[in-house]
């Protein structure tokens, strides 16, 4: 469901309220916060056509720290296959983990074991069958708060034909082949309202100019992605803390044995289009 | 099950009678003296007005709901004192030697700053009378308190007094006692309003100009009340005047104000229409764009009463409120929600000992919103009651009064619905909810000997859950393990309870006294919240085979005295509540649009504790209040912080509010409010780390953090213009948030826009200084 663009919908709402209403401020202040113990944070990815997995092993830091986090270079780190051969990824600096030359196969479990400092850890994750984006298309913006004399935004819409039964999505997004990385551009979709049904869904999370090159990556996830990454952005997107989000909590992880962070697989499926008049 | 639920029911009903059978011990020779108190300018029925015996200090009685009155003496001559707060007190000899009726109007006094004509005990009922935990506020009393935008509003006031919280800056929802914001039961005209406010929360629906009486029952709740575990707020609205046409309204900067009022047949019947609408969105119109222009964004309220004297005996009552907030962006995104609620009520003089009340009532809220994607999508929620309740009151003798009766509410919950013309989307419905909820109470108002007093009463509560439809079980992860179809009326689960009430009164002497309180509430209705602060979508749900109803108790005592001719009251009370089956969410949940929502619930214990201090001074020059709160709630959930006890969110440990008005002259009043509290508990992250590129806040415990203490002083200033025959105007000048104090709304934590290795807290603050006028006219 478009649950996101309700919720993005919601917000502008909410803040269209404060904006007519409220003379609101924002600014920075101090704030003590405590020093928790560290935990394991794994971060691990799958990915169809791409002959190689990637696993990430740091810990967690203080969150004032102008340090990165530190990251762990000796742990042992496996994947079991969906044919149940098992492959242990060598370390390759900065806490990352590597394995090459793999055939990944979709609609497969994948699963990780990470032992590190007496510690297991594990986890499971399926990737789906793909689903492909059929087509990408672009439109002239309609909203009535850009001001008067603002140069026209544009939106861009993906089209694909949703599969019934259960589906996941995720959406990222290139602007003139920029990464928009931040937690509120992630898109997630599900087909809760929609299951079946062939899909028109813009880019919700951001809007575009006459010229841009604009490239769309759908991606098929799990269940269990689909809800780490719905509560990661609850927690890391702008609208985390603000009293119209829930009390915050950390992201459901499908790491077990008490680390933090993801094991995901997705399939991926890309299109470019150049915004035109 | 069946016997069981009629063996409680038949034991209450063998109470009201063992209560009725005492008081008829008494009757040799006594006589009743019946009938009603109205004002004299309006002919409104006057609440609580009290009826005393000049020849025996002591008794008495109160006007109800509807300002009638019974009261039974022995043959003799005597003297009635008919008295009003605010009203000159009037002295009615009377001959008793058959039942008799007086109908009595009593006028407001000339001045009602100066000397009161004759020292009445109605200046310390607050010290007589059983009752504790209440606040009663006149919304007139309170017109020229400051207040945001200047908009009067009844809620916020009750926020500014003992063991009442704001649920946020500028938020009409409150808290009660440590109780949830969805705790409090709250009557308009006797229906119950599902969402109180406007505006994501800024301004409550209710116009304070349609009101008459507003009385908060924070605990020693009545037993003809019942449905939510907190507090009951009893609001009534104006019956209309009904000796001529009259008027009042106001021009403020958010909203304008319009109320008529007339006689329909003068003394006979009467009626009230008032309305309030904000005009943000007018100057939207004046825009070049033609989407800016399609945009709305406006709420209004809309209240009528319309009332008529059939008979001696008999009176009907037809009153409705209607309130919307919409909003819309050109066509692509609207959104509007609103409560719709009519009462038709008949009261009956059964004979001059016993009055009856029967209301017909009615209670719709929804919401719904729109957007526009290719094609138009339609979201849309309801909540629907049809509610009979049945009220008696008897005054067998001056020492006791009885109330019982019965009401039975029929619900309706329409938790979703999609409609779309769009082919991505599915037509979508939630199955539909039905449930029935009753209760059946009986209390008794005793006095015993002079000192003494005691309410005591028992409600018996029941719900049923029923079908058509399916019920889910789900496992302690929250997946569904199983489910079963239920047919028409089938129940699906029964639940029941008895709720005692009962509080307690000893005069020390006359100018003190102590009371204790204890009352038991179940809720069956539980609104489901996503955030932190309401909002309209939030989605009220039915105790179910999964959902217990939420349970409190709370014990109570206070301390009551009035110093210096009662021209101050003080009180002292103190608390401690219990509260079960308390609803939280588990990490993530999905409860919008979910038919597995009961999934997503966790359930809890809490408790809450504290004490109150309140001071007030309702006559002079200067009058107005101090409440002081010192207070926790805390909660207990398996699934949350461990298991571990957490503070609740309302966990604001001091509570301190000013309240100063004061007269310069005729025609200028001042007025000034400060606020101080302790910040709300709130969670904050004890770590970070990395994932997807991005810093992630990592939480070790719930609400392990407070925000920065809060505090504001508002002031405001009341001139009168000229008077004229059938003119009156009065300009409110005030300011909000004075010292321009940036008191956090929020704190949210962010990766620094230019050093992504930099993290920062960032505050947001809603008002600092808002100045406002309001024009005001009556006539």
């Amino acid at each position: 469901m478009q649950k996101n663009k309700i919720y993005s919908l919601l917000f502008i709402f909410s803040l269209m309220g404060s904006m007519l209403f409220l003379n609101s401020c924002q600014d920075v202040i101090e704030i003590e916060l405590d020093e928790a113990d560290k935990l394991y944070v794994i971060e691990g990815s799958v990915v169809e056509n791409r002959d190689f997995i990637l696993v990430r092993v740091t810990q967690t830091g203080n969150y004032f720290d102008t340090q990165p986090e530190p990251t762990v270079n000796n742990a042992l780190v496996k994947v079991t296959m969906p044919d149940n051969s098992e492959i242990t990824l060598n370390s390759i600096g900065d806490g990352y983990y590597r394995a090459d030359g793999l055939t990944i196969a979709t609609s497969s479990t994948y699963q990780l074991k990470v032992e590190v400092d007496g510690k297991t850890f594990t986890s499971s994750t399926y990737m789906p069958a793909p689903v492909a984006i059929d087509s990408i298309a672009t439109a002239v913006q309609d909203n009535p708060f850009s001001p008067p004399g603002d140069s026209t935004k544009y939106d861009v819409f993906i089209l694909y034909q949703d599969v019934i039964g259960e589906n996941y999505y995720r959406m990222n997004t290139w602007v003139n082949n920029q990464y928009l990385s931040s937690a509120d551009e992630i898109m997630l979709i599900d087909d809760k309202l929609t299951d079946g049904n062939p899909i028109v869904i813009p880019i919700f999370v951001a809007s575009f100019d006459l010229g841009d090159t604009v490239e769309v990556e759908l991606q098929s996830i799990d269940a269990a992605t689909f809800d780490y990454f719905t509560t990661f952005v609850s927690v890391a997107g702008s609208g985390a803390g603000s009293p119209f989000s829930a009390a915050p909590d950390n992201p459901e992880t499908n790491i077990e044995g008490g680390a933090l962070g993801v094991f995901a697989a997705y399939t991926s499926s890309k299109k470019v289009i150049v915004v035109e008049e | 099950m069946q016997g069981k639920k009629s063996g409680k029911i038949n034991l209450l009903f063998v109470s009201i009678i063992l209560l009725a059978l005492c008081s008829f011990s008494a009757r040799a020779q006594n006589f009743t003296i019946s009938g009603s108190v109205k004002d004299k300018a309006s002919g409104e029925d006057l609440i609580g007005a009290i009826i005393a015996v000049k020849e025996i200090p002591g008794k008495g009685t109160v006007t109800n709901t509807y300002g009638f009155y019974s009261l039974t003496l022995p043959q003799g001559n005597y003297t009635l004192l008919y008295e009003f707060l605010g009203f000159e007190t009037q002295q009615v000899p009377i001959q008793l030697s058959a039942n008799m009726t007086l109908n009595i109007e009593i006028g407001e006094s000339a001045d009602t700053v100066g000397e009161v004509v004759i020292e009445g005990e109605k200046e310390d009922k607050n010290i007589r009378s059983s009752e504790m935990g209440t606040v009663k506020i006149d919304p007139k009393s309170i017109e020229s308190v400051p207040v945001l935008f200047g908009e009067r509003d009844i809620i916020k006031i009750f926020q500014m007094t003992p063991g009442v919280k704001s649920a946020g800056e500028g938020n009409a929802g409150f808290y009660v006692r440590g109780g949830g914001s969805d705790q409090n039961l709250i009557l308009l005209d006797e229906a119950p309003v599902y969402n109180a406010s406007h505006l994501l929360g800024f301004f409550s629906v209710f116009n304070s100009d349609a009101l008459k009486d507003v009385t908060l029952y924070k605990g020693g709740m009545p037993a003809e009340y019942g449905g939510r575990a907190s507090s009951v707020m009893d609001i009534k609205m104006k019956d209309g005047n009904s000796k001529k046409l009259a008027g009042s309204g106001g021009i403020g900067l958010i909203s304008s104000r319009l109320t008529i009022e007339a006689p329909i047949v003068k003394d006979k019947g009467s009626f009230i229409i008032s309305g309030r609408r904000t005009y943000a969105d007018l100057f939207l119109k004046l825009s070049k764009k033609e989407t800016t222009r399609q945009t709305k964004l406006y709420f209004y309220d809309l209240n009528l009463k319309a009332n008529y004297q059939l008979n001696k005996k008999n009176r009907l009552f037809l009153s409705g409120y209607f309130g919307r907030d919409n909003f819309e962006l050109g066509n692509a995104f609207g959104f509007d929600w609103g409560n719709a609620t009519g009462t038709l009520r008949w009261n009956h003089i059964v004979n001059d000992k016993l009055f009856s009340n029967t209301s017909f009532i009615y209670s719709n809220y929804n919401y719904q919103f729109k957007f526009n994607a290719g094609g138009e999508v339609i979201f849309s929620s309801t909540i629907k009651d049809i509610n009979l309740k049945q009220d008696f009151s008897y005054f067998p003798n001056p020492n006791h009064k009885i109330k019982f009766g019965f009401n039975a509410i029929h619900h309706t919950f329409v938790p979703g619905e999609i409609k779309s013309d769009f082919e991505s989307f599915n037509d979508i419905k939630l199955s539909t909810r039905y449930a029935l909820e009753g209760g059946v109470y009986a209390q008794n108002d005793q006095s015993i000997g002079e000192n003494f007093s005691i309410q005591y009463g028992l409600r018996y509560s029941m719900f049923d859950y029923m079908g058509e439809g399916s019920a889910y079980t789900y496992n302690s992860e929250g997946d569904t393990i199983s489910s079963k179809r239920y047919g028409s009326w089938e129940s699906i689960k029964y639940y029941g309870g008895l709720e005692p009430r009962i509080s307690a009164k000893y005069s020390i002497d006359k100018k003190s006294s102590v009371k204790a309180s204890y009352n038991r509430a179940y809720q069956y209705l539980h609104l489901l919240s996503n955030s932190t602060s309401t909002q309209p979508t939030d989605i009220w749900v039915a105790s179910s085979n999964n959902i217990k109803p939420e349970i409190a108790d709370q014990i109570a005592i206070g301390y009551f005295r009035n110093f210096a001719d009662n021209k101050y009251e003080f009180s002292f009370e103190t608390y401690y509540k219990k509260m079960q089956n308390l609803i939280d969410y588990r990490n993530g949940a999905d409860l919008f649009f979910n038919e597995l929502a009961e999934g997503q619930l966790v359930f809890g214990n809490g408790r809450a504790f504290g004490a109150e201090f309140f001071v007030r001074k309702q006559k002079g020059k200067l009058t107005g209040w101090i409440s002081y709160t010192l207070s926790r709630s805390l909660r207990t959930f398996t699934e949350i912080n461990n298991g571990s006890e957490y503070p609740a969110r309302q966990d604001r440990i001091h509570d301190l509010a000013i309240v100063v008005m004061y007269e310069l002259n005729e025609k200028v009043k001042l007025s000034a409010n400060w606020i101080y509290y302790t910040g709300s508990a709130v969670t904050f992250p004890s770590g970070k780390y990395e994932i997807n590129g991005i810093t992630v806040p990592y939480f070790t415990e719930r609400n392990g953090y407070r925000m920065p203490n809060y505090h504001r002083l508002d002031v405001g200033v009341t001139i009168d213009g000229k008077k004229k025959e059938k003119w009156e105007s009065s300009w409110n000048i005030s300011a909000y948030n004075l010292y321009a104090r940036k008191n956090a709304y929020s704190i949210t934590f962010r990766t620094n826009e230019n050093d992504p290795n930099l993290n920062e807290a960032v505050r947001t603050a809603l008002f600092r200084i808002v100045p406002s006028v309001t024009y005001n006219f009556n006539f």
